[in-house]
């Protein structure tokens, strides 16, 4: 299962990086919106990764590790 | 006035120069209200379960700060008043109102230079029996007139925290040392499609239990939590967002995988529909739901003596959780209403449920202002 998934992320990693058409800049007014930003709110990520990783035993990754105040052993 | 008041407490925490000006700022409260039972808990019968029964108040507040065209400072400061809290569980039996607090500060500096971001995060967490201090970096290249960004990120976290025993007696001082790597990259695919993935790594060695945790025993008792040492967990992830401009909606769908040698696996899959009411207020529904398998030490009853791994916390048992959210923001930006524009207003309400007995609802109220 793991093997999968890892060939899932590299495939997608590399089908994103060399398989698509540049979009230009002028013609970005749909990503700039506020709905399309990775982050909704940083201090919303911050609240919510808190709760699942003080809640749930799969923290670490995803830019954030485990440790370092409640739930820190999880 | 919000940004002669953001500039104060920006020049609290960051001797920035004079030229340092606030983009934004962003203050946040939310409130969690936690009900549950768990096995590692002793605010209930010998044997367990106990309760977990929580409220938690936490204020958050959130500065971009510009002090050239280069360099861009954010600080986040998050405090956690926390009422039962964990340490505090030893004597929850007869303090319901045991109250601990918690404090963290989290500052990223980075220099922009053209395709190439780089940053370095530093902070500190400090709570009843813990301190924290963390620091690390993290480099972006944008590739491609920036259709294009990968980035590679890490950070060393050193606790140091007060062994508090179950029975509520301190042990001296222990220590736990996480260090954490990333890779991530995005993508746009069209106009109206971005996509993400990341690889995280994060490596914990020193004291992982939680000392005051307790397991029950076998034939009556209880005895300590032991984990099985240094701890290595894997996170793959995967997103797409995608834009519909005839509705006015967007569709985000993420995926993420976590798999960790104390042999817990989990899966995460969660889906955010926005829908924009009017053009300065939309509404987010969202759900989310995870899956893990348990770490292979978990039990709710142990043979009195033995010399291995156990825990009985219900956070580290097998369940599936789910969460659904909705949130609404008011984007004065856009709004016809002239005192408000630059700002935003959000007020978002969740629900959290796990097949272990254990619920939490979430409200939050936020406003943020750019400068």
């Amino acid at each position: 299962m793991p093997k999968a998934l890892v060939a899932t992320v590299l495939l997608v990693a590399t089908v994103a990086a060399t398989g698509c058409a540049i979009v230009p800049k002028n013609r970005r007014m749909y990503l700039a919106d506020p709905t399309m930003q990775a982050s909704d709110s940083p201090l919303e990520d911050r609240a919510r990764r808190k709760l699942h990783n003080s809640r749930e035993g799969a923290a670490g990754g995803d830019g954030e590790p485990a440790g370092g105040g409640c739930g820190c052993s999880n | 006035m919000w940004r002669r008041l953001a500039l104060a407490g920006a020049l609290i925490t960051l001797s920035s120069s004079a030229r340092a000006q606030v983009e934004e700022m962003e203050m946040r409260g939310a409130f969690f209200d936690q009900n549950g039972h768990g096995y590692q808990s002793v605010a209930g019968p010998p044997q367990g379960p106990g309760s977990e029964h929580a409220l938690i108040f936490e204020p958050l507040f959130h500065l971009l700060i510009k002090q050239s065209e280069a360099w861009t400072h954010v600080v986040d400061v998050t405090v956690d008043i926390v009422s039962n809290a964990s340490i505090d569980a030893i004597d929850a039996v007869s303090t319901a109102s045991a109250v601990n607090e918690a404090a963290t500060i989290d500052v990223t500096s980075a220099h922009n230079g053209g395709d190439t971001t780089l940053a370095i995060r530093y902070g500190g967490h400090i709570e009843e029996p813990l301190r924290s201090v963390f620091a690390g970096g993290a480099v972006t290249q944008r590739l491609a007139d920036d259709n294009f960004a990968i980035s590679l990120s890490g950070l060393a976290t050193f606790d140091f925290f007060d062994h508090v025993d179950r029975h509520g007696s301190q042990l001296g001082e222990e220590g736990r040392q996480t260090l954490n790597a990333n890779l991530s990259v995005s993508q746009i695919l069209s106009p109206t499609t971005v996509v993400d993935a990341s690889y995280g790594f994060t490596l914990q060695a020193g004291t992982l239990q939680t000392t005051y945790n307790s397991v029950p025993l076998v034939g009556g008792g209880r005895g300590d939590e032991v984990f099985a040492g240094r701890r290595f967990r894997h996170a793959f992830a995967g997103r797409i967002a995608q834009h519909v401009p005839d509705t006015r909606s967007t569709l985000k769908l993420s995926y993420r995988y976590y798999v960790d040698n104390y042999d817990l696996s989990a899966h995460t899959v969660e889906g955010q529909l926005y829908q924009y009411l009017v053009d300065w207020l939309y509404v987010r529904g969202s759900y989310r739901y995870h899956w893990q398998s348990g770490v292979d030490f978990y039990g709710t009853a142990f043979e009195p003596g033995l010399l291995q791994p156990e825990t009985s916390d219900s956070d580290l048992a097998p369940f599936t959780a789910h969460e659904v959210g909705l949130k609404l923001v008011l984007l004065a930006e856009r709004s016809p209403w002239e005192g408000l524009k630059r700002s935003f207003i959000e007020a978002s309400f969740y629900h959290y449920w796990r097949t272990n007995d254990l619920q939490v609802n979430w409200l939050a109220l936020a406003f943020g202002r750019k400068f």
